[in-house]
């Protein structure tokens, strides 16, 4: 590291500089050009860029990345580096100048950017609490007082008014690369055991509980890409995608006539030698960089196979093997069957011709060689070829993305682990369908475990499909993670989710959404419907019971001041049954004309229950037997049964 | 989708039988350039709708926004009483947009 570009505040007295140099010896966060250490931050000293190493001691953090936001940022690499004292970090309120700066700077789109600053605050609060300051056995034993937290928050800003602890430093690093930005938190503490940690949380999510240490961990896994420590756990690392992945430029970005002449691979062959010397010439002159050659289709294949070229140029009539039963191998192996193949041909006859083409050619090109036709010709095939082959790898990319996003997304729904438990602890047997129209489902359905007296559902439906709504909900299922504490409370459970989508969401999209919460011992169903299709109620010899209350303004259009929500309550009796749909299965079209309304989807699902069969499967099977496919639009499906005895 | 221009600076855009997903884009363009000519009234024309879905919402909330911003009313209007009505019922969108069923 070159220590000359080291900047130190003039009001930085030499006692304090010490732990600085103590850092940079042992390298700690290697800064990637240089450093400034400050205390009163003087905005004439920030001549730097985002690429500098900012040390700050004081308490203004906030001016400090205002400043930055005037500055044209990196396309890729480090965006920007902090080093702070933890008591100024948490007075600052750093995460939240971060995430807009890097909204501003349109490193990150609105969704992303939230989860972003959700999890930098969780990181910078763990490494404060757990890191420096080695809380972590007493902020639990604060966590089991009532009000523990807020208490806690007292005892950690009491803490941080001791030198000792106030001056310890946390580093931020926010860095681009490969379309993600990775940001790490480094804080100066022991480190802990985190592999132990990251394993309890893992279970924590499957019990689908959120108590204890492992909560935030949870939503962090859940909601970021690439989780995880190092350092032996000093440091924590997570990624989210960022707005403008250069992957999928690079896959798409047009290709100059010069690239394709210096990269791209020729083979030419032809069985007199003063043909290949010809064209060979003619390529040359016009830029080409990569001929081969070969004399004969035998040796054609060969090569063929060995270098992958781009284009094989071949004449028909040759010893050994002909450039028709070349052409027939190259077709026939997977190694060459892509490469496109033109004949040089002497021959006008046009059977000939089309003898080449059903053999798999693309194109001849007349003996005696006419050189601009040739040079025309072999250039637009290139072309098209390396066109081909870029739109094959960026669907191949995007398909890969697509099925990772939807792992994920089946991830959310609750296993048949949970869905047993439901079974045994509440006699609640929870069925759930997902179909989603586009690789990606806009739905959003689950049902989990709030104590040993309570299950809540939610069926929710942000507007569109495809990968926009996709990402919200998964959006959706880290907040409710994060409001799992009033999850027993429809109202505040919903006012706190509709503000939250409201913040985050953009004007045009929103969900309608059904929540209930069922209490398992009297049967006491809670709800709120907020412009979900009506739940439908059949008792236990499955006749229609009056609907649930179903009208109401979608999530995340108005704050929930605003919003007149209102929680309603119905009671079920034994072996009484839920339905829950989306709209797709009242608004697809059955063999080309009518649409299923409510009675007809009410007289099916009574026949379904008279014959005692499982209903959600029922309704599938008749469902798929004539809805007109590809959905339009997504269905989910959830039936709930509430066996007491 | 068409746009009519009705002479009392009122503008209207006659919806297709369909409006979903796949009109987003036509959709968001033509009110972006209604918007562009600040007319007093936007009316968005259901008469030959027969099926919307839940982008169609967004789409309208979108319209919405833009009406607001240059304080022009915005109008719903020859809304069949069947799926269309029943769906922005059951949003409560009629306690947010001027909505007139089919005469």
């Amino acid at each position: 590291m070159d220590i000359n570009h080291l900047h130190f505040d003039r009001n930085i007295p030499r006692s304090e500089r010490k732990p600085f140099y103590d850092l940079m010896t042992e390298g700690f966060g290697a800064p990637e050009k240089s450093i400034l250490v400050t205390k009163e931050l003087d905005k004439s000293q920030l001549f730097f860029t985002p690429l500098y190493h900012i040390y700050l001691i004081g308490d203004q953090v906030s001016e400090l990345i205002e400043h930055l936001q005037g500055i044209k940022d990196p396309e890729e690499g480090t965006i920007l580096t902090i080093t702070a004292s933890c008591a100024a970090l948490y007075k600052a309120g750093i995460p939240e100048h971060i995430e807009l700066y890097l909204k501003q700077q349109e490193y990150l789109d609105h969704v992303h950017a939230h989860t972003f600053k959700l999890a930098l605050q969780e990181s910078v609060m763990n490494a404060i609490e757990h890191g420096n300051l080695g809380l972590s056995s007493e902020k639990n034993k604060f966590a089991q007082k009532p009000d523990g937290l807020i208490l806690f928050h007292k005892f950690v800003e009491e803490k941080l008014k001791e030198e000792e602890f106030g001056n310890k430093l946390v580093t931020i690093n926010v860095h681009l690369a490969e379309g993600l930005l990775s940001t790490s938190v480094e804080d100066a503490g022991e480190g802990f055991d985190y592999r132990s940690v990251m394993k309890s949380s893992r279970e924590h999510a499957k019990e689908n509980s959120a108590k204890g240490s492992g909560r935030g961990i949870d939503i962090m896994l859940r909601s970021t890409i690439h989780f995880g420590y190092d350092l032996g756990g000093k440091r924590v690392k997570f990624a989210v995608p960022a707005l403008n992945r250069p992957e999928i430029s690079k896959h798409l970005r047009p290709i100059s006539t010069e690239e394709i002449k210096n990269t791209s691979k020729i083979l030419l062959v032809d069985d007199q030698e003063i043909n290949i010397i010809q064209m060979k010439e003619f390529l040359i002159r016009d830029g080409y960089k990569n001929i081969f050659t070969a004399s004969d289709g035998i040796e054609a294949v060969k090569v063929a196979v060995n270098q992958q070229p781009d284009i094989i140029l071949m004449d028909i009539i040759m010893p050994e093997m002909d450039g028709f039963e070349a052409c027939k191998r190259l077709k026939m192996a997977e190694a060459t069957s892509d490469i496109p193949v033109l004949f040089l041909s002497g021959l006008t006859d046009s059977g000939n011709r089309a003898q080449g083409y059903t053999l798999g050619a693309v194109d001849y090109i007349n003996k005696p060689i006419d050189r601009d036709e040739f040079l025309a010709r072999t250039f637009v095939h290139l072309q098209n070829g390396l066109q081909r082959r870029t739109m094959r790898s960026y669907s191949e990319y995007i398909r890969n993305e697509l099925q990772k996003a939807r792992l994920f997304q089946k991830s959310l729904l609750p296993d048949d682990h949970q869905i047993k438990d439901m079974i045994d602890t509440h006699k609640t047997h929870i069925d759930m369908a997902m179909i989603s129209c586009d690789e990606l489902a806009g739905d959003y359905i689950s049902a989990y475990e709030i104590d040993d007296e309570h299950l809540a559902i939610i069926m929710a439906d942000f507007t569109g499909h495809g990968l926009s709504a996709a990402l919200h909900t998964i959006w959706l299922d880290a907040i409710l993670k994060e409001l799992r504490s009033s999850a027993y409370d429809p109202m505040k459970l919903i006012s706190d989710l509709n503000d939250n989508l409201y913040n985050v969401l953009a004007v045009e999209q929103f969900a309608t959404c059904f929540y209930g919460v069922l209490n398992t011992k009297s049967g006491e169903l809670k709800y709120i419907s907020a412009g979900a299709p009506e739940v439908l109620h059949f008792d236990s010899k499955g006749e229609l019971q009056k609907p649930l209350q179903a009208a109401g303004l979608p999530l995340g259009i108005i704050l929930s001041k605003d919003l007149g929500l209102k929680a309603h309550k119905v009671t079920l009796y034994a072996n009484d049954t839920l339905m829950l749909y989306s709209d797709a299965l009242i608004e697809t079209p059955h063999r080309g004309k009518n649409m299923w309304d409510k009675a007809y989807i009410t007289s099916l699902s009574e026949r379904i229950l008279s014959e005692e069969k499982p209903l959600l499967h029922g309704i599938r099977k008749a469902f798929y037997r004539s809805a007109d496919l590809p959905l339009k639009d997504d269905l989910s499906l959830m039936t709930l049964e509430w066996k007491p005895k | 989708m068409n746009i009519i221009e009705n002479g009392d600076n009122s503008t209207s855009i006659i919806l297709d039988d369909s409006f979903d997903f796949e009109s987003h884009k036509t959709f968001r363009d033509m009110v972006k350039g209604i918007i562009s000519k600040r007319p007093e009234k936007l009316i968005i024309d259901f008469s030959k709708v027969e099926y919307i879905d839940s982008s169609a919402l967004g789409m309208l909330m979108l319209a919405r926004q833009e009406a607001n911003t240059i304080d022009c009313q915005m109008k719903l209007t020859n809304i069949e009483e069947g799926h269309t009505l029943n769906v922005l019922k059951l949003v409560k969108f009629d306690t947010l947009f001027d909505i007139e069923t089919k005469a």
